[in-house]
């Protein structure tokens, strides 16, 4: 559903057949990569569907993507197609050799195309998806991960939310997020309506638009709940109907927990905590809030997570080290990135792969997570996944930069940059964070920028973001 | 003042993106100036605290946010 245009599931099963035989039409073939770059539509569910029944490895990007990104990603995945919105048609000359579909000139053409045998599908190893993040150089790097991880983690996820038939699930998160994407999946498991909404909607009007649309099931990030907390202080919108709240890409505060659970009391909150890598590590169940406040749940059934310690041993409950995650949902590695592969994946004799979190925390006698700290080589900040080094990069393209380091203050949720200058001039905050627009994603636009005279260096004159953060600690205590 | 100088004043302190010596005009994209989602429930809030409305719910769309000039119609 979008708007007042909606499908049955059997309506969307012919037009995915059309669709995917329009892609074979344009030559499509199994195994080939298969981009999009699209505002959440309701178009978007039925091409990366069309994409996976012709055995194609779709990724859908982020609508803003900047050109630079762009360009670097189809050089790396050598698509064969890619799919536009028009309003992002000036990518079409850097799509190469890729043919390009444009969604509202093509869409219709396409979804009645002839019918054509559909390739029988490859085995479930085979490769389905890339989800392309921030690599720990700030290059975008794709997530692999296959039919048999998807159709794992879909089903372990439902065991745990258990969406039902009647549910209708609102859709805020852009697509290109992977839970937005996974929605998808979500909705053909259980028979459960799927509103297709977009990013913008979860301003002041999403509680209208809850109550409108009769939405039972809404999977958000923290900044959307924080939305939903203020509109609802403010001028409540009576909710009845919405019964499910999971919370994904970054930690939910427990105080936004509590003003949900007072607000909205027939809803029912789901902490989450997971890396695109495997796509989810852990859920809490509602009633286990109370009990274990400062957890991010316990692991998904059929996997395992443990706390290492820089040996490289499974440490006892309690203790903090790096979570390792095992299970049928640990993905494939990066796409032809065998470098980054190997740091992130360790490969077990016999051919089972382990995910290398960089996240640290411990694990308690009751299998609950407890979070600690990320790695300091990538940031999470309101859902999207970054590097520190991307950020410092594009700063120090500024002439009067001298030298950046980005941290985010977690107690804040605000992304840091400090900067030193070549002049005794500071640029004003606006005219870097301008600057910085050009070429980052509006989500890596740091929060606050601070001017240093001398940017902290380890030993090694690598940027010193532990200082950094010291220097942050000491603010808020002062 | 007139309600459109008011409302760029008030408007200015939400747009990150925009240098302080920077011109607003009335069809300016607040969204690739800064102005995300959760931000323009502060911003309604703002609006009528400063213009001394009740902004009726129907009145507010996905476009209400997009331009100066959208946010205008919004207290008129």
């Amino acid at each position: 559903m979008e708007g007042d245009r909606s499908h049955t599931f059997a309506e969307a099963a012919t037009l995915v057949d059309r669709l995917a035989s329009g892609l074979q039409i344009l030559s499509v073939r199994p195994g080939d990569r298969v981009l999009i770059v699209s505002e959440n539509r309701l178009e978007l569910p039925f091409f990366i569907l069309a994409a996976a029944r012709v055995g194609a490895v779709f990724s859908v990007l982020s609508s803003q993507i900047t050109e630079s990104s762009f360009e670097r990603i189809v050089r790396q995945c050598e698509p064969r197609l890619i799919i536009l919105e028009s309003r992002r048609a000036e990518l079409t000359h850097l799509c190469s050799t890729a043919k390009v579909v444009v969604i509202e000139q093509d869409f219709d053409s396409l979804s009645q195309s002839r019918h054509l045998d559909l390739p029988q599908p490859k085995g479930d190893d085979a490769l389905a998806l890339l989800v392309f993040t921030s690599g720990s150089t700030g290059m975008p790097r794709g997530v692999m991960l296959s039919h048999a991880n998807i159709a794992f983690v879909t089903k372990a996820i439902m065991a745990r939310l258990q969406y039902r038939e009647d549910d209708r699930i609102g859709v805020f998160l852009p697509l290109s997020f992977d839970y937005g994407l996974y929605q998808i999946f979500y909705a053909l498991m259980t028979g459960a309506a799927l509103l297709v909404g977009r990013p913008e909607m979860s301003g002041p009007e999403l509680p209208r638009i809850l109550a409108r649309h009769e939405i039972t099931v809404l999977p958000g990030v923290p900044t959307l709940f924080a939305g939903l907390i203020k509109m609802q202080s403010w001028r409540p919108v009576e909710l009845p109907k919405l019964r499910l709240l999971s919370n994904t890409g970054d930690h939910l505060p427990l105080p936004h927990i509590r003003q949900l659970q007072k607000l909205l009391p027939e809803a029912k909150i789901f902490p989450m905590y997971g890396l695109t890598e495997c796509k989810r590590v852990s859920i809490m169940l509602p009633e286990e809030i109370d009990a274990h406040e400062h957890s991010v749940g316990r692991p998904l059934d059929g996997t395992e997570v443990w706390a290492e310690s820089a040996e490289g041993a499974r440490l006892p409950p309690g203790e903090i080290g790096e979570f390792i995650v095992r299970g049928p949902h640990v993905g494939l590695g990066y796409w032809r990135a065998p470098e980054e592969t190997a740091k992130r994946y360790r490969l077990l004799p016999g051919g089972e792969r382990l995910l290398i979190t960089g996240d640290y925390g411990s694990v308690d006698a009751d299998g609950f997570l407890h979070f600690q700290a990320r790695s300091d080589f990538m940031i999470k900040h309101r859902g999207h996944r970054m590097s520190p080094v991307e950020i410092e990069e594009a700063a120090c393209r500024s002439p009067e930069i001298a030298a950046a380091g980005c941290i985010k203050d977690e107690l804040h949720d605000k992304l840091c940059l400090f900067l030193t200058t070549t002049t005794a001039e500071r640029p004003q905050e606006a005219t870097i964070l301008a600057a910085l627009a050009e070429t980052l994603e509006r989500a890596k636009i740091p929060d606050r920028i601070i001017y240093l005279n001398d940017l902290p260096r380890t030993a090694n004159q690598k940027v010193d973001r532990k200082a950094l953060r010291a220097l942050l600690t000491s603010e808020a205590s002062a | 003042m007139s309600a459109e100088s008011r409302l760029l004043t008030l408007l200015r302190p939400f747009l990150r993106l925009l240098p302080p010596d920077a011109a607003l005009p009335m069809d300016a994209d607040l969204g690739r100036l800064g102005l995300d989602s959760l931000q323009s429930i502060d911003l309604l809030m703002a609006l009528e605290q400063e213009f001394g409305v009740t902004i009726p719910d129907e009145k507010i769309t996905v476009e209400s946010f997009s331009t100066p000039a959208h946010v205008l119609e919004l207290v008129k």
